[in-house]
């Protein structure tokens, strides 16, 4: 298998761990020095932050699951197109729960050295999330 | 391949039906690098240069163009040029820089961060003149060398933050 399809695979793997809340894979699939490059600086980085912005989103939209749509990987990179969607259930920043569903695309590219994500920078299409928050029913 | 967007709160969204697959081989490596060459002169000879003349060079006849955040507007080649003439009237230093690509096949996606000045309000915050960055994640699917689709997500709410009279920290590429 090639290291592209491995990290593919890994990728893929964490996806569907991550829908079924086994934050257990985490210290097995991140590296140590893990950094994100989606954290604004001055707020918790590495394997603790991508802890406590998962409890964020859990909280938030607890039957929430993020399906990869697409994922193309070259050597020891991987960028990937994912579907989110879920029920607004629980406080999400200073909004407390709408009851409402919601849906956006986000997307990433994740670094992979020797099976272990180093490195991560991602986006999603949170204006489209506050919209269906803060539209009037 | 198809593309289907919907509108609406929930399924206003591009669709990536039948390429929800891995690429894994070396059979189409070739292929890979000249789209990406072809990408990264797309982005420096007719983006950043304003050169509307070459678009039709890049673009086939039957591209589609559909962002994100406006997943009900889906763009042909006509419709692509005259966003882009609206883009460099009102950002006229707006530049774009690619920081990174994966291709396999015909398909790449690339990361980048586009630079401009504050000239237009952003939603309801007046320009403050500032230099706003947007983080963007594009993903391109070429046939025989054309552009054939485009699917773009741009961190909006970071432009917003930068925009604010007390801006927000922001993550950088």
């Amino acid at each position: 298998m090639s290291t592209a399809e491995n990290n593919i695979r890994l990728i893929h793997y964490l996806s569907l761990q991550m829908n079924q809340r086994n934050v257990a894979v985490i210290d097995a699939l991140f590296s140590p020095h893990f950094v994100s490059y989606d954290i604004p600086p001055g707020q918790p980085n590495g394997i603790a932050g991508l802890r406590q912005n998962l409890a964020i989103m859990w909280t938030a939209f607890p039957d929430y699951q993020s399906n990869i749509e697409l994922a193309v990987a070259e050597g020891s990179k991987v960028a990937v197109f994912e579907y989110f969607q879920g029920t607004h259930l629980g406080q999400f920043i200073t909004m407390p729960p709408t009851g409402r569903r919601v849906a956006m695309r986000t997307a990433g590219f994740y670094e992979i050295h020797e099976n272990r994500i180093v490195a991560q920078w991602g986006l999603a299409d949170t204006i489209t999330l506050f919209r269906q928050l803060q539209t009037p029913s | 391949v198809t593309l289907a967007a919907r509108s609406g709160n929930i399924d206003s969204r591009v669709t990536f039906k039948g390429v929800s697959r891995s690429y894994s081989g070396d059979d189409s490596m070739d292929q890979a690098a000249q789209n990406k060459s072809i990408i990264q002169r797309f982005y420096e000879e007719a983006l950043n240069r304003r050169n509307i003349h070459l678009i039709d060079s890049f673009l086939a006849p039957q591209v589609s163009v559909q962002s994100q955040s406006n997943a009900a507007l889906l763009l042909n080649r006509d419709g692509f040029k005259n966003v882009l003439t609206v883009q460099w009237r009102n950002t006229p230093d707006h530049q774009y820089r690619i920081v990174d690509m994966v291709a396999r096949g015909d398909e790449v996606i690339v990361r980048l961060v586009a630079t401009f000045q504050h000239r237009i309000p952003v939603g309801n915050i007046p320009p403050t003149g500032r230099i706003l960055e947007a983080k963007e994640i594009c993903f391109y699917q070429l046939q025989r060398g054309l552009i054939i689709r485009v699917c773009t997500l741009v961190d909006e709410a970071g432009i917003m933050q930068q925009s604010l009279p007390t801006p927000g920290p922001v993550a950088r590429w």
